[in-house]
């Protein structure tokens, strides 16, 4: 309980932090941050698989993304982004505790204890019952492959009608 | 030859319709929702993707485009498809991350922004979504569509947790299918776009991720709570109402069918939100009927953008004695569109209003009229500075659009005077049999 | 539910609300990609804690996994049309953004 207090904590400081920075790569770091502290949620409660890949997808690949893509755009203009100042980050993030406290407390009162569900394994949900969902994925990482394909082409000279 | 070969696999999915109607293995199914809303997307991506052939050459990258247009078609069969909310919302995913990139596909500033602007307010929709379906599961354990509606009938559907998911789903597909309070994305990426993506955009994509979503969830889930129904028909009042009226005052041709197809969004909203049996399958037949005649709507304003190079229809005049195959066809979207008798729009509006008129919803029956009357007097506004007229002798060594483009807003316009001609037996195979799925028996 | 249930409800919550402001607070595009990755954790969060409330860890890993690749993707294509956008018209600030509106 209390490790999962402290993962939970941790993440929202270093969600809050990452909007606070003003250099971009301390923000990724902060994002990677906040992936590794769910990834460690996750395997408390015996999601081992999605925990791996929160960590080596969401901690990894998209930091490098990320921080690739910083470096490939170089821009100067990265001071004083914030286009509400620092102070109004506070009442925020008191209003937004405020409305999730009272979401969760009104979603207790109205969510009936739960029967044990039926036992199943990892590998017979995924590619058993949910084996239409795999096909989605297949489909949606040749749409992600094909897009940055076509978005990073070289662009065809001449000719343009728009 | 690539073209040619790619445009073949386009067919694919088109002639799979007529061949499967029973349920293919466990974990996809038809009926008769899912066969009209199939029959749309791919009757209009196919007459997409026949026009892009001659269309796309200026891009470049012509296997990516069609690969991207056959993935975006994968992604929208996959939605009507699946019987499972999860799964409902990954395959929207993947065509959604399709038209992402689709709409910034001529790499200029207009359509890099909309992309922008369509993937952000996207994912904050489809944020909303998970929420409701992770509330859905935390409430009775299930994500499938047909344990769902015997867990909301067998006395869970009291619970207010619902009515939340509900109103989560609302927003989140009414962004998707553009309704005014979420409309903010639609101006921009719809006239952006190339015109074959325009099309298909305006002519399947809101339907199915927003019409068909809210309809399968709310008809098919939810079995119509009478709330839900007032929240739909005064979002489609207000979207029929402000997108006829920001439309009046567009000069981009684009923009001005882009305005308008919110608001016949609109329309649908309205006969779903009445609620009876006239009223649903007025939109039910709407969908199909808009569908066919905004995509053909949308491909000719591309034809004419292909060989004016402007879309401003203050520069425009005359072209049908030099664009006759665009001309014509583009008056038969018109005339549907404004619900003339012998085209599809006609009967379908004629239906919702009469839905209206069943519920003593007089004050909507008026509206949807005299809306309708707006609509025919903005569009031959548009038609006469387009098409008639004078000749504006800027245009005089124009040429009619090229074969392949032609081919295809022939099939649209065909298509949209053929619904209207036979109403009655496309009534009776598409559209009686997708609305009992919806209110059950009768 | 249980004590952890509540919790991570309440965090994820919290975040997903963190994630929408960073959405709309901030005008360099990049931060955009901040935004929809920490709007992504909190959803995460909400839908383990209805597979904890249930007692079904297989299935809400089952979603998660497929979650996680879905926004990996949309990270992906984001990152690459800002690429493209900084390149057509050289800067990173969404003001430049805004000739089309609405």
């Amino acid at each position: 309980m209390t490790l999962l207090i402290g993962c939970l904590v941790l993440l929202v400081v270093a969600v809050v932090l990452l909007g606070l920075f003003q250099d971009l790569l301390y923000s990724a770091l902060g994002l990677a941050v906040a992936s590794i502290m769910l990834s460690i949620v996750l395997f408390q409660f015996g999601a081992n698989i999605a925990a791996v890949f929160e960590l080596s997808v969401c901690a990894g690949l998209i930091t490098v993304l990320f921080v690739s893509t910083v470096s490939l755009t170089k821009d100067s203009d990265q001071k004083g982004e914030s286009r509400l100042p620092a102070r109004f980050l506070l009442p925020m993030l008191v209003v937004f505790a405020g409305v999730a406290f009272g979401g969760v407390t009104w979603l207790a009162s109205h969510v009936a204890a739960a029967p044990a569900a039926a036992p199943h394994t990892f590998q017979d949900v995924f590619w058993g019952q949910r084996s239409s969902d795999v096909l989605g994925q297949i489909a949606i990482i040749l749409a992600g492959v094909l897009g940055m394909l076509a978005v990073l082409r070289v662009k065809l000279q001449g000719g343009h009608h728009d | 030859m690539l073209a040619t070969l790619v445009s073949c696999l386009a067919l694919l999915p088109a002639a799979r319709v007529t061949t499967v109607w029973q349920a293919m293995g466990t974990h996809f199914a038809v009926d008769g929702l899912s066969l009209l809303f199939l029959v749309v997307v791919n009757v209009v991506g196919l007459c997409c993707a026949v026009y892009s052939i001659d269309y796309i050459g200026h891009y470049g990258g012509r296997a990516k485009f069609y690969s991207l247009l056959l993935l975006l078609v994968m992604g929208l069969n996959g939605v009507v498809l699946v019987r499972d909310i999860f799964s409902l919302y990954l395959f929207l995913e993947v065509a959604s991350v399709a038209a992402y990139v689709l709409v910034a596909y001529n790499l200029e500033f207009d359509g890099i922004e909309a992309s922008l602007k369509y993937l952000l307010l996207s994912v904050v929709a489809t944020g909303m979504v998970l929420i409701g379906i992770a509330l859905i599961l935390m409430t009775t354990g299930t994500l499938d569509f047909a344990e769902l509606k015997v867990a909301l009938a067998g006395g869970a559907g009291a619970n207010p947790v619902f009515m939340l998911a509900a109103g989560l789903f609302v927003a989140g597909f009414g962004l998707k299918a553009a309704v005014v309070p979420f409309h903010a994305w639609l101006p921009d990426a719809h006239p952006s776009a190339p015109a074959p993506i325009s099309a298909m955009l305006s002519g399947v994509v809101i339907k199915v991720a927003g019409i068909y979503a809210i309809v399968r969830l709310f008809y098919g889930v939810y079995t119509a709570p009478a709330q839900v129904l007032r929240v739909l028909l005064l979002l489609g009042l207000i979207s029929m109402i402000v997108g006829a009226v920001i439309a009046y005052f567009q000069t981009d041709f684009k923009r001005l069918l882009a305005y308008s197809s919110i608001s016949q969004i609109g329309y649908i909203l309205i006969g779903l939100g009445i609620g009876n049996w006239f009223g649903v399958v007025g939109a039910l037949f709407h969908v199909l009927n808009h569908a066919i005649f905004k995509s053909l709507l949308f491909l000719n304003s591309g034809a004419v953008q292909y060989r004016t190079g402007t879309r401003d229809i203050r520069e425009m005049g005359g072209l049908e004695n030099r664009m006759r195959v665009t001309g014509v066809t583009s008056t038969f979207g018109t005339l549907s569109i404004a619900g003339v008798p012998p085209f599809g729009g006609f009967f379908s509006k004629l239906f919702i209003i009469l839905g209206a008129v069943v519920a003593k919803q007089w004050t909507v029956a008026f509206l949807a009229v005299f809306f309708s009357i707006f609509t025919l007097g903005y569009f031959l506004y548009l038609q006469r500075r387009v098409f008639f007229g004078k000749l504006n002798e800027k245009w005089s060594e124009l040429k009619e659009a090229p074969a392949a483009m032609s081919i295809a807003v022939v099939a649209l316009a065909a298509t949209t005077l053929l619904v209207g001609v036979f109403f009655d037996s496309v009534l009776r195979g598409l559209i009686e049999p997708a609305a009992r799925v919806l209110l059950g028996g009768n | 539910m249980t004590e952890a249930v509540v919790g991570i409800t309440f965090t994820g919550l919290l975040v997903f609300m963190i994630g929408v402001y960073l959405l709309f607070a901030y005008r360099n595009l990049l931060r955009l990609v901040l935004g929809v990755e920490v709007l992504a954790k909190g959803v995460t969060l909400i839908l383990l804690a209805a597979g904890l409330h249930r007692g079904m860890v297989p299935l809400i890993q089952s979603l998660i996994v497929t979650f996680i690749i879905v926004e990996t993707i949309l990270a992906a294509i984001l990152l690459s049309i800002i690429v493209i956008s900084q390149r057509t018209n050289g800067s990173l600030d969404v003001r430049v953004l805004s000739r089309l509106r609405g």
